[in-house]
């Protein structure tokens, strides 16, 4: 059972009215011989006979459950409560709060069931609209016996949803870069035992024969093999700047804040690599600092979407860790997503690209930001977009591909960059 | 009435749904058939009482959940038997039934949240349950008509029986209403 309060079963106005107007007036008919008022007060005695006589005898007990709590932004959830021991009940009812972020269908939250037996079911669609942890109730719940007399009310517990972020489509059609590794997906910079074609070169001592080349051999005369890359798989460091949010938020039908789209970039891109069985970690930093280690596989991608979806947006503050390499095994790539509104982010995202990290800038402030409470507002607004505009153009002179997000395909140019770069030397700073 | 008032009831006529409106014009109109049909009963008609019961049933329809219903009920029975109609008139059930119907809309729209579109099956239960109730109101008066043409003389045996009986009743009636739980039924608080 999941009802927090319950209101015994209690008689409504229409109940005392019928009482007053039925056996109040009958007996005044009688006792002054008025038979106009009999007439009038038959029908009230009557409902007030009714209602006395069909009173629900027990109370009714709920269970409610909403099914599943965890949906992707945009899809729907059920929110259900299973009525039994209905007595004589005439109709039940639900109704849910509004909340800003949850589309409750119908609109007004409410849904009814008429009763016919002892059991009896509500259920009503809530549709999350923004990624987060969204309270659903706590939902009112009312039964209601003949003629509206007697009512019975509770509270269900209240049902948190939480709304994973809905990533759009990313697909990197270029090959990440560099890593570590001789296993994964990817293809490695060095020869060795992978699928990727490399070259046809002589046989060498310890070439496996499998590795033979049969038909250019037969060509040249002598021995060639099939030389491959190595495949591997890479990590990917994911940092969300949840310091602020930028811009206005529709949800997801309508126009994304800053932090939607770090929120749904970081998604999608945790979701691209974690696909392809790379390991990924994450960062969030403002706010409620989380860190969530390195994994790979579909479980590391759900809880890593629970831990974007965690990011409290009524809590950011500005206070902000600085970020270093440390854990971090060399030529990891590291993805900033931030509006880079705060001079803090750049300077992170240069510390981080300083020991030798491959840096990528993702700028998910909105094009639409627009400051008008009042004119000095908006000039310093413009000339806070100037500076950052200086800074972001000094980070790409420092090395740092910068990248604004708009959805697949936004960081093929990035990678491809990055895989130019492959075997060139840079400066690392200690 | 406080700008915030004003907010909550234009809110409450926005969010009502169809069926909801049609319940509520019910709830207005049926007093008004019943005011009309003791003006029909008698040679002239009450103009201001007209307004006051059509007043109060627009509040009855915005606040079902309230003792506005009780006041209008309670005007039209007085309004009837301050004009002295004959009792044997066939205005007389029209006016009872249009008063229950009155009763049901409105138990019926305190029973929902505004916003709530009221199902088919849920008005025809309520329409048949209605019908009966109608149904008895009418044999009532067809008895008190017949009785009313034979001018009986008064009982005193009778009368006292009848109060007995709606004396018994008027208590079987409350110990229902208020009666504490059974000792095997439970209320469930977590």
């Amino acid at each position: 059972m999941s009802l927090t309060t319950t209101m015994r079963w209690r008689a409504g106005p229409a109940h005392l009215r019928a009482v007053l107007l039925g056996l109040v007036g009958v007996s005044v008919a009688v006792l002054f011989r008025i038979p106009e008022l009999l007439v009038f007060a038959t029908p009230f005695a009557v409902v007030a006979v009714w209602s006395a006589a069909t009173r629900p005898g027990m109370e009714p007990q709920g269970t409610g459950r909403l099914a599943p709590s965890d949906v992707r932004e945009g899809q729907a959830t059920t929110w259900s409560m299973a009525l039994t021991h209905l007595d004589r009940v005439d109709h039940a009812i639900a109704l849910l709060p509004q909340r800003q972020w949850l589309e409750l269908v119908p609109r007004t939250g409410t849904v009814l069931t008429v009763v016919d037996g002892p059991e009896a079911r509500l259920a009503m669609p809530i549709r999350p609209i923004r990624w987060g942890r969204h309270r659903s109730g706590p939902a009112n719940v009312v039964a209601v016996s003949s003629w509206g007399a007697f009512r019975w009310m509770a509270l269900d517990t209240d049902r948190p949803v939480t709304a994973l972020p809905l990533p759009p489509v990313f697909d990197a059609a270029q090959s990440p870069h560099r890593g570590n590794g001789l296993i994964g997906v990817n293809r490695s910079t060095r020869l060795g035992d992978g699928q990727d074609f490399a070259a046809i070169r002589p046989f060498q001592p310890g070439d496996r024969l499998r590795r033979i080349n049969w038909r250019r051999t037969q060509r040249d005369g002598e021995l060639r093999v099939t030389a491959t890359h190595a495949d591997e798989d890479i990590h990917v460091e994911l940092v969300v700047d949840a310091t602020a949010d930028y811009g206005h938020s529709d949800g997801i039908d309508g126009a994304a804040s800053s932090l939607d789209a770090s929120v749904r970039a970081a998604g999608a891109i945790a979701e691209h690599f974690l696909v392809r069985g790379d390991r990924v970690s994450l960062r969030v930093i403002g706010g409620r600092p989380v860190t969530l280690r390195p994994g790979a596989g579909s479980r590391h991608l759900r809880r890593l979407l629970e831990v974007l979806a965690a990011i409290d947006r009524d809590s950011l503050t500005r206070r902000t860790n600085t970020l270093t390499a440390g854990g971090l095994p060399h030529g990891s790539l590291v993805m900033l997503f931030s509006p880079f509104v705060a001079p803090a982010a750049v300077q992170q995202a240069l510390t981080l690209a300083g020991q030798g990290l491959d840096v990528a800038v993702i700028d998910t402030l909105p094009e639409d930001v627009h400051l008008e409470e009042d004119r000095a507002t908006s000039l310093a607004w413009r000339i806070r977009l100037l500076e950052r505009h200086g800074e972001l153009r000094a980070v790409q002179r420092a090395g740092v591909p910068v990248v604004r997000w708009r959805g697949a395909g936004s960081l093929d140019p990035f990678l491809r960059a990055l895989a130019r770069r492959r075997g060139v030397p840079r400066v690392v700073r200690s | 009435m406080t700008p915030r008032t004003l907010q909550d009831w234009i809110d409450l006529l926005l969010d009502a749904s169809r069926t909801q409106w049609l319940l509520r014009a019910g709830t207005v109109l049926a007093p008004i058939v019943s005011v009309l049909a003791a003006a029909a009963a008698s040679p002239g008609w009450w103009p201001p009482g007209t307004a006051l019961v059509a007043v109060l049933a627009i509040a009855a329809a915005l606040r079902p959940d309230t003792h506005f219903a009780l006041s209008v009920a309670i005007v039209c029975a007085w309004h009837w038997a301050a004009i002295d109609a004959d009792v044997a008139s066939g205005w007389l059930p029209l006016a009872a039934v249009a008063l229950l119907v009155f009763h049901a809309t409105v138990a019926l729209a305190a029973s929902l949240p505004s916003g709530t579109a009221v199902p088919n099956e849920l008005v025809m239960r309520w329409a048949a349950r209605t019908g009966v109730a109608a149904g008895i109101t009418v044999g009532v008066w067809l008895a008190v008509a017949l009785l009313d043409r034979r001018e009986l003389p008064g009982n005193g045996l009778l009368t006292g029986l009848a109060l007995a009986v709606i004396g018994i009743t008027a208590l079987a009636v409350r110990a229902r209403s208020l009666r504490a739980l059974d000792p095997g039924e439970t209320v469930i608080r977590r």
